[in-house]
Order: C-alpha cells, then structure tokens, then sequence
C-alpha cells in the first residue's frame, strides 16, 4: 500500500507543476521541501529533484541527488531515467569521484541498456567509468583477436558478462568431466587474451540457470544433465577466477536472491537478445560497480555500529542488563543472530567499531555481564560511548583506526542518527536497516560494499592486530620517552622476498595504500609480476612483530637498477608502509634493506622520489629525514611537484632504529 | 492532457532523453531518434513499472504507433 502524508503528495504535485511549466527553481524548491520530509526520499523524487536541478543549471545538485537512487529499490525505471539525466551532468560535477576508469562491457547479449546502469551504480562509489561495448555478438573476436578495437582502446577494466544461452550445453552428455575443462578453459582462455600485452582489472560475471532441465529434480543427481553440468562449470569457473586474480560476481547468487522468474525475462530475449528483466539490471549493476570497487581497493573495512535497538532491543541505560532483549523471543532471538553475522564478518576482516549515545561504563557492562551477548567488547577495534553528536565520534573512530571516512559504514536503527551522520560525513556509507530487527541479518548480508578483492590469513587476524595497536598506543602514554616506549616494544622486522604465497598481500598493499606511499604506483598483479621478473629489479616485503601483537606484512620496496652520470643507481620505485607501524623507525629499516641490495649488486648511490599524490603529504619530507640530499625537482610532464633526493648506498644501511632485523627465504 | 498521457510523456522524456518530446498518438518509432529494439525495450520495461501492467510479446508486437500504446495501456490497466 502507498500512502503518502498530504503534505508529501502536495509538494510533489506543486513540483510537477512547475516542472511542466519549465519553472525548475520553484520546482526544485518544492521538491526539496517533499524530500526533506523523509530520511531518504524514493528514488522517482530524487530523479525529478535532480531533472529539475540540472534544467535550473546546478549539475552537482543533480548529480547529487542521483546518488540515492542505487540505493533504492531495483526499478528499472527510475534507474534508468537517474542514469540519462548523469550522463547530462560533466564528470566534474559528480560529487566525491575517486576514480577514472577506463571500462569495457563485453558480453554474449545486448549490454546496451545495463551500460548506463552500471556507470550510475559506479558513480555511487566515487568511480567515474568512460564505457565502451564492442558490437553485438563479438565477445570473443573482441577478447581474443590482439587487433581488435578492444585491445586498441587497453581498457583499464574489462566487465566480460557470458549469458547462460551461451553454454551452448547439450541436453544430456556422457563426457561430463571433459565438457566442464572444455568450456572452463574456453571463458578463462578470455582471461590470458586479455593479458597477453595488457594488465586489466577483469569483473566476470558467472552463469545462472533458469529454469529446470528436461530430467525434472532427477536431474540434480546426475552429473551428465545439462543443469548440473552447467553449475559445475560455473563453480569451476569462479575458483579459476580467484585463482587467476580475477573479480568474480555470482549471477546465480542474484538471480536466487531476487528469484528467477523475475530475474529473466524471456520477452526480452527474444525481441532484442537481453536475458535479464527490468529488476535484474539494476541489481546486476549495483553488484558488478561493487566487485569493481573491490578490485580496486575501494571496498568499505570498518562497520560502526549503535548499541541500544541496533545490537539488542531495548535501551541499556534504562533497561538494564537484564531488561534488554536479547537471546529470548523471536525478536532477542534474531538479534543474537544479526551479532553472530556481525562475528562472521570480523573473523573475515571486517573491523567492528561501537559508537553509542549511552554512559560508557553502562554500555561495556552490557558486554560483560549479558549471557546471550555474542560479540565480546574485544571484538571492537574501537569503542566509543558517550553523549556527543555521532558524526563528531566517526571522526574520533577514523582517526584512531587510521581509516578514510570512506571506509567506514555506519549502522543505527535510529534514522535521526543516520540523518546527522550523512549530512556531516558523506564519505561515511549510512544504509538504511529495515524497522523490524528479524531483517537486520539479511540486511547486512545483502550489503555490497564490503566486498574483498583477496582473502588473506591477514584479514582474519586484523581485528586483532587493530585491538592490539589501540592497547600499545594506551602503554605509550604511561610510558616515558618515546626511544624508551620504542625499546620497550622489542621490535623485530623480517623482510623476504615477493613470491606466489605473499604476492595477494602485496597486491593489496600496492593498490591500498594511500598516505605512506612515495609513489603510488598502482599495479595489478600481472604487472607486478612482469617488474620483479626484470632484471635489475630488487624487491622485498617488511613484517614487524613486537611485544604486542605480529602485524603481518607492512611494507613493500621495490628497487630498480639503472645507470647515471653520478654512478650505478639504485632508484626507489616503489616505497610504502602501512600507516598502523608509523613512527617506530621501520621505514628508516627498509630503506636500509634497499641500500644493502643495492650494494650487493654493484650500485653505489639510492635515488628516491616522492610524486605528490594528494593524499601523501605525511611522506613529503621522508627522504631528507632519512639523510638524503635533495637533487632536483619535477620530472617529464605530469609529475610535476616531484621531488628527488639521493644519498650514497652504504650511508643509508646502518640506521639507529631500535629494530631487530632477521632475512628469510621464505615467509612464515 | 489526461494523467495517462502526461505519466506516459515522462517515460518517454526519461528513455529518449528528450526533455521537450511532445506525444502524438500518430508517433511511431521513425519519429524519434533513438527508437530501436534495444530501446523499445527499456520503454516497455519502464512503462510496465509506472504503470504496474504486464504486457506480453504480441502485445508488443503489435504496436504500430503511439497512440497504440495509449490504448494497450489502458486495455490492461
């Protein structure tokens, strides 16, 4: 049932009006005031909000407004009306856009009408995507022949979207396990096409089976039905994918999700060769930006959350422990069940934070005494309680994390705290939970924005790493001195070379690392295998261990040899550190390690440079820190703002870091 | 100008991206640009949505011109 408040219908009629008569600033004016009576108006307001700001000459209002709508409902409708009117707003104009990326849709059906979609839904993340689709019918002339205008464009992003039709299976097969290999090799073979002379981030989109199979349920059991035969490939094809460091995105998880007989639509398939139905394509596209999103490190990593009828019903400080709901009834019942989702997460990476209006000591009694409660106050990287506006308290969280505003998701079941926190931190993701907490587990399992590009034994252990560091930083106050604290710590570094057991981590590193990076040069796995490969290439990864906790692998260091007038030179290409093991010396430690090699191979000084990236102005004055002199500034065209310093290689290998320093062949 | 037409003249406005596209029952796909299969899909699928109707393939196929579509809607409203 639709029913509006008198005053929402009003303003929205008064709208209308004026947009029909070309008044889009009175339009937008009362458009405004319908929006402002609902946390997050629906998407079909949103859409006329932004028409009627873009006609008045304000595309960053329209822009702005669009955003929403990829969180709204499925409607193709409204989608696709929001993904016209961005397409008429400049790239400029999108608000918070992070990232340019250069895509290419190929797929086995018409891709025409998901394109706009999937550029809307990327927007939402801060990715602006210039897309283009080969003709009709060309995805494997396109991937697989070098001269084709694909490989012309070296996309940086290759979305590659087979249809089920295109299995071409026979209905029944005797030779199960050689059609499985025949097809898995025939899609992944697109991959190592893709990759001969080029590096793309590749998003492939499985298979979905519609409908049954001529052997009815029978058919499940059989391994030559062309049903099972079909959801083997595309499991076998998945695990190929994660093998290979490409994005997978189940197709058949959506289509079970939104349920296939609305995800297809046969009518469209028959009168212009597209599979999908009008709920499917926005879904299809808010999935596949979010697996893009992944694989370029822009995934969300920490999830705040209220307490008080978020984690348990009722009000703590009124309630008490024992007057909380929480474990008994069918509403404490799906709480426990929404905290153990939330354990499921942390186990695989994603830190949990608390940020709750309530007095602190009442809100960690809850933790402490409830016998129900799932989740352990240590299973928060940050606890915050107290009785100041929320958006003030994520920053407080931000910071103490050391993570980007655009990397925490905020989850209150108060739309008033919801509200303020988007308004005073955009960056911050706020979705919106349904009313009724027995959708809270679902809620949270469909949300995208968590997506992981790799999977790491790192991952699981960084709640701990986090908890960890927050407990050294507390010994640093009542300690003396910093070099007493620093000693105190009993540091111990290893550093080891990049093989197929840490490549993943170092990948991550690569791309994630954003504040301690002298260069950000990003680079995908291939293309960082095809560095270290060369010749005169020294690279290496840090871990660092203290008395606290292991924090994993921190840094990485890639140096490549070349000559110079001044002499064989060890130039800096790649220097980057985690921001959790700053100020304790490890960069001095590294930048040793460099200069060894260096020596050890005959080089007799280390240039580095720092290329100004916006977000790493903490490493500007890293060099010269570290006893190196400054030798020039700028480089060729668009490195301007470089800076460059050198020092002799054997003064660099001995610095005074209280820092045990142990080599490896191998990690572990 | 009747509610039908007018909430059909913004789905059209929307799919072509036309801001001043004017309705005609005598329009057929010739006279708007960018009318093709493709996109004719996208206009059933977002009629279907504002209107909360269900066509079916010979309904589709049997659309000549504008005013067509007016009357189909209607017929399954």
């Amino acid at each position: 049932m639709n029913v509006q408040s008198p005053s929402l219908a009003t303003l929205k009629a008064e709208g209308n009006e004026h947009l029909a008569a070309r008044r889009f600033d009175a339009a937008a004016s009362a458009y405004e005031e319908a929006a402002r009576l609902s946390e997050v108006p629906r998407g079909g307001l949103c859409v006329r909000l932004a028409r009627a700001h873009l006609e008045a000459g304000r595309p960053e209002a329209a822009a702005a407004w669009l955003m929403p709508v990829v969180d709204a409902a499925p409607s193709f409708k409204t989608w696709a009306a929001a993904a016209g009117i961005l397409g008429r707003c400049p790239v400029e104009t999108w608000p918070r856009v992070r990232r340019r990326l250069r895509v290419a849709v190929v797929g086995t059906w018409t891709t025409r009408a998901f394109v706009p979609l999937l550029r809307l839904a990327a927007a939402r993340l801060g990715l602006a995507l210039d897309i283009r689709e080969p003709d009709f019918g060309q995805y494997f002339n396109a991937t697989l022949d070098p001269s084709s205008a694909l490989h012309a464009d070296a996309p940086d992003v290759v979305v590659l979207s087979p249809d089920h039709r295109a299995l071409g299976l026979k209905p029944f097969t005797d030779t199960p396990d050689a059609d499985v290999a025949a097809e898995v090799e025939r899609w992944s073979g697109v991959w190592r096409a893709l990759r001969r002379h080029a590096a793309p981030i590749i998003v492939q989109h499985g298979f979905a089976a519609p409908g049954g199979d001529p052997l009815g349920h029978y058919a499940a059991g059989l391994s030559g039905a062309r049903r099972t035969v079909a959801g083997r490939i595309n499991r076998e094809l998945a695990g190929r994918a994660t093998e290979e460091d490409v994005g997978f995105l189940s197709v058949q998880a959506l289509a079970g999700r939104l349920g296939a007989g609305a995800w297809f639509d046969d009518r469209g398939w028959y009168m212009a060769k597209m599979p999908y139905g009008p709920e499917a394509l926005p879904l299809l596209a808010r999935h596949t930006a979010a697996v893009l999103a992944a694989r370029v490190g822009f995934s969300r990593r920490c999830l705040v959350l209220d307490l008080d009828n978020t984690l348990w019903g009722g009000v703590i400080g009124d309630d008490g422990v024992e007057g909380i709901v929480l474990g008994a009834g069918a509403v404490g019942e799906a709480f426990v069940d929404f905290q153990m989702a939330l354990k499921e997460l942390k186990g695989r990476g994603i830190l949990l934070a608390v940020c709750s209006k309530n007095d602190e000591a009442v809100a960690r009694a809850a933790f402490r005494a409830h016998p129900e409660m799932v989740l352990k106050e240590d299973d928060f990287a940050a606890f915050v309680a107290n009785w100041e506006p929320k958006s003030g308290n994520l920053r407080a969280i931000s910071r103490a994390l050391d993570l980007g505003l655009d990397t925490l998701t905020f989850v209150d079941d108060n739309p008033y705290e919801r509200a303020e926190v988007r308004r005073a931190l955009p960056e911050v993701d706020v979705p919106i939970m349904p009313e009724d907490p027995t959708g809270f587990r679902l809620a949270i399992e469909d949300y995208p924005y968590f997506e992981p590009s790799a999977f790491t034994a790192n991952d699981r252990a960084r709640a701990e790493q986090y908890r960890a560091r927050a407990e050294a930083l507390a010994l640093q106050d009542a300690t003396g001195s910093i070099e007493e604290y620093q000693a105190s710590l009993g540091m111990q570094a290893r550093f080891g070379p990049v093989d197929a057991v840490n490549m993943g981590r170092v990948v991550q590193l690569v791309n994630k690392t954003n504040q301690f990076n002298l260069t950000t040069r990003r680079r995908n796995r291939a293309e960082l295998e095809a560095l270290l490969a060369r010749p005169g290439t020294h690279a290496f990864w840090a871990r660092l261990a203290d008395r606290f906790a292991d924090h994993g692998l921190i840094a990485v260091a890639i140096g490549v040899e070349r000559d110079d007038p001044a002499g064989r030179t060890l130039e800096v290409d790649t220097l980057l550190m985690s921001c959790r093991v700053l100020g304790r010396g490890v960069e001095a430690a590294v930048l040793a390690e460099l200069a060894r090699l260096g020596l050890e191979a005959g080089c007799v000084r280390v240039e580095g440079a720092y290329l100004p990236s916006g977000r790493n102005g903490m490493v500007a004055d890293l060099y010269p820190r570290l006893g190196l002199a400054e030798t020039g500034r700028g480089g060729d065209g668009p490195e301007d703002g470089t800076l460059r310093w050198a020092a002799p290689a054997d003064r660099l290998t001995r610095p005074d870091v209280p820092i045990q320093v142990e080599r490896v062949e191998r990690e572990g | 100008m009747s509610e039908l037409v007018e909430r059909l003249t913004e789905v059209f406005r929307n799919t072509f991206g036309d801001e001043s596209l004017v309705l005609d029952p005598a329009m057929t796909a010739d006279d708007v640009a960018g009318w093709d299969s493709v996109s004719h899909i996208s206009l059933i699928y977002a009629i279907e949505d504002e209107f909360g109707v269900k066509f079916g393939a010979r309904d589709i196929a049997g659309l000549d011109c504008v005013g067509d579509l007016i009357a189909l809607i209607e017929r399954r409203s």
